[in-house]
């Protein structure tokens, strides 16, 4: 292993006796940091778990003692592995058992236990009386080496006597040891007299701190120890040498309590029910370091030695930091190796709990469960995992039985063969029947029987026991190998050579390769229908079962359980299902004409979209359609087009309203001949064709906008037909070439009333017109994209249309003029806007509404808002023009955040829970505020509780980064921005708009671990994110507007509009990108963003600081503040990905100083303002 | 005959059942699994009959239907490679769902009568559950790898993979709430609305190794907590936001009292059901003994004579007419006390009477 990691955490690695296996150390230092080496560790203890468990010789003590060494081993710290249960396990387990008395490796543990005591004399002194050890020379050697050790000579000596008088084994050894013994003591008084030696040895040891302090003491330990080689030195098992030390000088308080406790509990155990654990021990290692200058002992180690990268960049004190968790800074932390190791553990998302609470034993009671064996070792096992082990075995056992069993018969037919060779076909498909005996479970020819009277009387079907593919395997048409007898012989030997399974892999042809259970693949092994269940054709399936399925009721709910996602949708409108019900009847009629379906067969790519998936077969037919019928949920499927259909209807209304007046050109009233010759048929088509020529004109249109990819992606095969098919395809081209010929000229008739007519109608028909926000989100997150297939499909669809008049709207595509909306976060527009939500937000479960006025809150008040939630104010954190921020405790203590406003907190409910449907990434989630419950009083007034983060929000760092004059490092700037680019592009990708980024509205969540971080995507995209966006109010919800949208604010007197707002041009999402500007701004520069133009190009007034990269941050700038107009939006996946190369031209150290220098910030706003938290204005 | 509240529905029906096998005299299913029924469940109301399926260490899942006269008719058998440890049914009633410890989770169509593999786990998997949410259906299913595992039946990967910080080893579902135990005492809540993602972590209220776990649910009858049983003799009753901190407690259940010996033997408790209507709940245990419980008046209803062998698992019929409870060895002292001898037995009850909460009579 690597000596400089060795280095770095020697410190952390229990000295053994006998030594440590670098192999196993090098793993087992990897595994503080890599959860791979790390799990495998996990694995291996599991082994040993299950190995104790498993075990039925007559040597019970060998799984244990391998399994303790192996933990001494594998935990070089001992502090994973909690050892010492495991050993007093062990211990307490055999302490009765009298075989093992004498047995060396019990001795061994319990020798190791002693050295894990306080006090070891009393314990040896305890077990020699119990009589354990009492013949082994090992046990007499290391109890007269602690007597050594102390310098007790006398006693020592006396321990050798003792052994011989006992008769121990080997004899030899321990008059051996004697011998050295003597010698060593010889030499000691020989060479130095004993005050001389006392003099020159206090202090001598390096290593040895807190021996060098202890004042010199009276009586037994007058002499401190002869020889400071060997073991002294060395230490023992599991002892870091201190402990001794601790030993010697008993002055602290603290200590002595600890050792008399040990103390009386050795002494009081007669019996060994109670193995003395080595826990007064533990105890003081993991004290914290603080408290050793309350015993007067030692002074403060010394400040940590300034290896420390961060000392280099960041001009800070090191000496009061805690341990930064980062391996280089190791030799710094030496006496908080405990501490190092808390931070450097991988996390581990475990609650951190006792694996059980044992009771005392109490007389009265008696478990009538084989708890030994649920918590035997330093794990459990539940009843059914025990049995499982069993049962394992059990099928290995079998499985080699029948292995042997095949070898043998291989055998014998081989000698038959040999005899008459004709035979031996019959023998080898014998031989492979019986091969899959153990394939299918055992009890298989036990359950035989039960299975027919199972089946009896039942027609012939598919059985419930098929026999598996092996077993249909047709022996005869592979090539069989015993043919050739030279063949077979040869295969023979090779069969006798190899282990079975690897002859079940290299010979194929002889037996067919087991089915792998495990494989994650799925294969299904042993079923003829090995298909999942959305493949069989329906019709076919439906048919095939209908006669003999015992179960024949519910067949139609198979369908229904087949297209479980469709019927999703249609539970959000379960309310309308009566509707529809009374619909279906006169919705028959529209049966797709087939000729509907050849059309949808010559669509091309272009519109996949909105055709059916390739595998679908539309229920084209008559016939087929009462089958369908069946279905009882299903019904519910067409309700969507027709409900649509309704809309579409009145909404052409509403644009003949709007146009009427207009004094119509030419063109509009081809259109309104158009929209006439589609209404006579109601049918789905119509919705979904005005809906598509609207689009194409780009009037606006969003409903049916939002309609048609929804419909065309989300809603199945069914619906797809449903309305596709229910137009003839020849009234649906006619009426697309009259109206493409207007087309131009209607968009640009189109006004701005219109829009607002649309909305309106919108939102009266707001629940029709969005579906299932969930589906939907994967659809619009397409934006603006789909423009160009969206034409396309136009061509498609209007067949021999030319080129020409799609040209139009595809040069002008940004032209603002009918989408325009002013402002968009305008409180009656968001109310407009929420009725149009298919999912109201008051339907949420965690919405309440309350018709009462809002309480007046407190600190230290409790407030109950609704049952099972009871919140105890703790302070006020925060605060905005309206609304109010107070931290909270809920029943259980845990820190809530009150979000408490006079303003309805609907629409950042929404947005929130929308954002969250949206998100396709989970990780992603911790970068958006969630809003765990809201409350909507009386007079809009609203309460919204979220998650409280600790670290407080984004500015206080900054401003915390500025009070000290320390520059915002370069490496974390740009880290924070990428982090906020990438949440942006996500909520951009989710189309939302957040409106109002800036440094205020970000929280800090959990600083990343950073230590072992490599400049590489995964790992770097593993960092992300950090930073919360909170204060979702302004956020705008693209998807509920037309997809060409632009905004137009006037009269923000908020200094933060983006550039767009303050010259009054059409904005979208260029005002997040401000946001990104601003907030890079105020980390870069510590003050908020001051711009001017010059030249027609937007730029920040300050200079970026020399050091910083200028280059890239003016660019970046540039490019964030220069948005041409709306569809010229930048790629903000393009400029992540420039920062993250940039990112990597950064050392990782730099990069890793820089987050714990943040880090420790971050602990001193913690700790100074007492959470002060202060929200600034919004 | 369950629809009817007769007492003690005993008959002469099964004369064959010794009475010591049958104390209660309740109905007997008829051709029970030959080993160790590691799991039960009824048809959900879905459809009108009841059909009962069981799931056992021999590797087989039984499906019998239930007449209203008590009387079962073996249905239908499928096997699969190792011992069965959870069965479900789909909403549907046409699917059930196998959980064994050969890895796998399979598919029981039952108008086909064809399995089909629908999860696969890198260990036995332990619990099964079938989700039905307005957004998506999919299937739970936890296991002693140490995950959980969200599987859209139709494809081969699962649609969600949540780490468990231990291994699987009770669970159960009742929208939009999921709870798990893990060994290790570990217990996490699920809410599966929207995306399931963790809810929280409950310290467990129970001093050992978790066992079984059933959701119950308010009187607005949306799922409000759980009741958790350990192996060591006890139940918790566990509130996600309590209304009151008291209201969480533990209760002491499938310990003998007093036996002469003057030790309390304390048994393993192996299963807890909530009553569907009633909101009562039914705990088994290795004691052999099967106890109706009120959680809210924190009664006891009723206790069983005890059975020949532990009882491992108990359910109730989705109109709470019906409790099955499968008596067979359950492991719990090991497996020199496992005797392959001893039959299996699953009995019915006609249990709606006796689970009506006492306040209110």
């Amino acid at each position: 292993m690597d000596s400089t990691e060795l280095d770095f955490s020697k410190e952390n690695i229990q000295p053994v006796k006998e030594g440590r296996i670098a192999s196993y150390l090098s793993t087992a230092l990897n595994s503080q940091c890599h959860a791979k080496s790390q799990s495998e560790l996990l694995k291996e203890r599991e082994k040993f778990e299950l190995a104790l468990r498993k075990y039925k010789g007559d040597d019970p003590l060998e799984v244990w003692y391998n399994y303790i060494n192996w933990v001494i081993q594998a935990y070089p710290s001992n502090e994973v592995a909690d050892l010492t249960t495991l050993i007093h396990k062990c211990l307490a387990k055999f302490k009765d058992d009298e075989r093992y008395h004498q047995d060396v490796r019990y001795v061994k543990l319990w020798i190791k236990c002693v050295e894990m005591q306080r006090d070891p004399f009393e314990t040896y002194d305890m077990i020699h009386k119990h009589g354990i050890g009492s013949k082994c020379a090992e046990f007499y050697k290391s109890w007269a080496e602690e007597y050594e050790k102390i310098g007790d000579f006398k006693q020592a000596s006396k321990i050798y006597a003792k052994g011989f008088d006992y008769g121990a084994q080997p004899a030899s050894d321990l008059a051996k040891a004697q011998r050295n013994f003597e010698d060593r003591v010889a030499r000691h008084f020989a060479t130095k007299p004993e005050d001389e030696w006392m003099a020159s040895n206090s202090g001598s040891d390096g290593r040895r701190v807190l021996s060098a302090l202890a004042p010199v003491k009276q009586g037994r330990d007058e002499n401190v120890g002869s020889l400071r080689t060997g073991a002294a030195i060395a230490g023992s098992a599991g002892v870091l040498k201190q402990s001794r030390g601790l030993q010697l000088q008993q002055k602290p308080p603290p200590l002595q309590i600890f050792t008399d406790q040990q103390v009386g509990e050795a002494r009081n155990t007669v019996h060994l029910d109670k193995v003395p654990l080595g826990r007064a021990h533990d105890r003081e290692n993991t004290r914290k370091p603080g408290k050793w200058t309350i015993g007067g002992s030692a002074k403060r180690p010394a400040p940590a030695v300034a290896t420390t990268p961060l000392a280099s960049s960041l001009p800070f004190k090191i000496s009061e930091d805690p341990p930064s968790g980062k391996g280089i800074s190791t030799p710094g932390g030496l006496c908080y190796s405990q501490n190092v190791f808390k931070q450097r553990k991988v996390e581990r998302d475990d609650f951190d709990c006792p694996l059980a609470i044992f009771e005392p034993p109490d007389p009265t009671k008696k478990v009538m469960y084989c708890k030994e064996k649920v918590y035997s070792g330093g794990n459990e096992f539940s009843l059914e995992e025990i049995r499982a082990i069993r049962y394992f075995e059990a099928a290995e056992e079998e499985k080699k039985k029948v292995a042997t069993e095949n070898q043998e018969n291989k055998l014998s037919s081989q000698s038959d063969e040999n005899a008459e060779g004709g035979q031996s076909l019959d023998l080898m498909e014998d031989l492979s029947t019986r091969n899959n005996n153990f394939v299918t479970p055992s009890n298989k020819g036990k359950y035989g029987n039960r299975q027919e009277v199972f089946h009896e009387g039942r027609p012939k079907g598919p059985s419930s026991y098929h026999p598996s593919p092996m077993q249909q395997f047709d022996f005869m048409s592979a090539p069989s190998p015993t043919i050739n007898t030279r063949a077979a012989n040869a295969m023979m030997n090779e069969l006798f050579s190899t282990t079975f399974t690897q002859c079940l892999g290299d010979s194929l042809l002889v037996m067919p390769q087991e089915p792998q259970p495990s494989a994650p693949k799925f294969e299904i092994p042993c079923d003829d229908n090995a298909t999942f269940p959305d493949l069989p054709d329906k019709e076919e399936m439906l048919n095939y079962q209908m006669p003999k399925a015992p179960f024949s009721i519910h067949c139609s709910e198979n369908i229904l359980f087949e297209q479980s996602p469709l019927n999703d949708e249609n539970n959000c409108k379960s309310d309308e299902a009566e509707e529809v019900d009374k619909n279906w009847g006169a919705h028959i009629p529209f049966v797709p004409p087939p000729k509907d379906e050849e059309n949808f067969g010559g669509d091309d790519d272009s519109s996949k979209e909105n055709c059916c998936p390739n595998d679908y077969q539309p229920p084209a037919t008559k016939e087929k359609r009462p089958l369908a019928g069946i279905l009882l949920p299903s019904r519910n499927v067409p309700f969507k087009p027709l409900e649509e259909e309704d809309y579409a209807e009145e909404k052409e209304d509403d644009v003949k309203d709007v146009n009427a007046p207009d004094n119509a050109t030419e063109n509009n009233g081809d259109h309104h001949k158009a929209t006439s010759v589609k209404r006579q048929p109601p049918s789905h088509r119509l919705a979904w064709e005005t809906s598509f020529e609207n689009e194409m004109y780009k009037c606006l249109n969003d409903v049916a906008k939002s309609e048609v990819p929804t419909l065309n992606k989300e809603m199945d095969d069914e619906n797809e037909v449903g309305f596709s098919c229910s137009k003839s395809f020849k009234t649906m081209s006619s009426s697309i070439t009259k109206k493409s010929s207007g087309g131009i000229i209607f968009k640009q008739t189109s006004t701005m009333r219109m829009v607002e007519t649309e909305i309106a109608s919108d939102s009266r028909h707001g629940h029709e017109s969005n579906s299932n926000p969930l589906s939907r989100a994967p659809l619009c997150s397409q934006g603006r994209d789909e423009n160009k297939p969206m034409f396309n499909e136009r061509g498609l669809w209007g067949g021999g249309l030319s080129a020409q008049p799609l040209a139009g709207p595809c040069e002008t595509p940004n032209s603002d003029g009918p989408e325009t909306v002013e402002n968009p976060t305008d409180q009656s527009m968001l109310e407009s806007l929420l009725g149009k939500v298919a999912l109201p937000v008051s339907r949420s479960s965690n919405f309440y509404r309350i018709t009462q006025s809002i309480p007046y809150l407190k600190t230290n008040d409790a407030v109950n808002l609704r049952r099972g939630l009871k919140l105890t104010i703790q302070r006020v954190i925060g605060s905005t023009p309206d609304a109010k921020l107070y931290l909270a405790l809920n029943s259980e203590g845990e820190p809530i955040v009150i979000k408490y406003q006079h303003v309805s907190c609907e629409w950042e409910f929404y947005i929130v829970r929308e954002i969250r449907s949206r998100l396709e990434d989970p990780r992603m989630f911790s970068a958006f505020s969630n809003i765990l419950e809201g409350y909507l009083f009386n007079a809009d007034s609203s309460m919204m509780m979220t998650k409280y983060l600790p670290n407080g929000s984004f500015i206080d760092l900054l401003n915390a980064y500025k009070k000290k004059h320390v520059v915002f490092p370069e490496v974390l700037a740009l880290f924070f921005t990428i982090d906020i680019v990438n949440s942006v592009r996500v909520l951009h990708g989710c189309n939302v708009i957040h409106g109002s980024i800036r440094p205020e509205n970000l929280l800090i969540g959990d600083v990343p671990d950073v230590s072992k971080l490599s400049w590489n995507d995964e790992q770097f995209r593993r960092l992300l994110p950090v930073l919360q966006l909170i204060n979702m109010g302004k956020c705008i919800d693209m998807t509920l507007f037309p997809r060409n949208v632009c905004f137009k604010s006037t009269s923000q007197e908020d200094q933060h509009q983006c550039i767009e707002m303050q010259n009054g041009k059409p904005w979208t999402y260029q005002i997040d990108l401000y946001g990104i500007a601003f907030t890079m701004h105020c980390m870069i520069f510590g003050e908020f963003m001051d711009i001017s133009c010059q030249n027609g190009i937007w730029n920040i007034n300050r200079k970026v600081p020399s050091h910083f990269n200028s280059g890239i941050w003016n660019n970046l700038f540039h490019s964030l503040l220069n948005v041409p107009s709306c569809d010229y939006i930048p790629d903000l996946l393009s400029i992540q990905a420039k920062l993250q190369e940039f990112m990597f031209t950064f050392e990782v150290d730099e990069f890793m100083s820089a987050i714990a220098f943040m880090k420790r910030m971050l602990e001193e706003l913690h700790r100074k303002e007492s959470n002060k938290i202060t929200f600034k204005c919004v | 005959m369950f629809n009817q509240a007769t007492s003690l529905g005993g008959t002469s029906t099964f004369a064959t059942t010794p009475s010591t096998a049958n104390p209660m005299r309740d109905f007997e299913v008829s051709s029970p699994p030959d080993d160790s029924v590691s799991s039960l469940a009824f048809s959900p109301g879905s459809i009108p009959q009841n059909f009962l399926i069981a799931g056992s260490w021999d590797g087989n899942v039984r499906c019998w239907e239930v007449e209203q006269t008590g009387k079962t008719i073996p249905k239908s058998m499928q096997s699969m490679q190792g011992p069965i440890l959870d069965v479900c049914w789909s909403d549907d009633a046409t699917k059930v769902f196998m959980a064994a410890c050969d890895k796998m989770v399979k598919c029981w169509d039952l108008n086909s009568n064809q399995t089909v593999q629908v999860a696969a786990h890198d260990a036995p998997v332990k619990t099964c559950h079938w989700i039905k949410t307005p957004s998506y259906t999919c299937l739970m299913t936890g296991s002693w790898d140490k995950t959980l595992k969200f599987w859209d039946t139709r494809t081969p990967s699962p649609m969600l993979t949540i780490n468990l910080p231990e291994r699987c080893y009770c669970a159960d579902v009742d929208y939009p709430m999921a709870v798990v135990g893990t060994a290790g005492r570990g217990l996490i809540v699920y809410q599966l609305e929207g995306k399931p993602q963790e809810f929280k972590r409950i310290e467990s209220p129970l001093k050992y190794q978790h066992r079984c776990v059933s959701i119950f649910r308010d009187k607005k009858s949306s799922p409000a907590g759980f009741a958790l049983g350990s192996v060591e003799g006890r139940v918790a009753i566990q509130y996600i936001s309590p209304p009151n901190p008291k209201d969480n407690f533990t209760f002491k259940c499938h310990r003998s009292n007093g036996t002469p010996n003057g030790y309390q033997d304390i048994f393993a408790v192996n299963d807890i059901c909530f009553h569907p209507v009633h909101g009562t709940l039914a705990t088994v245990g290795s004691d052999g003994r099967f106890s109706f419980w009120d959680k809210d008046a924190r009664t006891k209803l009723k206790s069983s004579e005890p059975m020949e062998q532990p009882i491992t698992r108990c359910c109730f019929n989705h109109n709470g007419q019906i409790f099955a409870y499968s008596v067979s060895y359950d492991w719990s002292k090991g497996h020199e006390f496992y005797n392959q001898l001893k039959k299996n037995y699953i009995f019915l009850r006609s249990c709606y009477e006796e689970l009506k909460p006492r306040t209110k009579t």
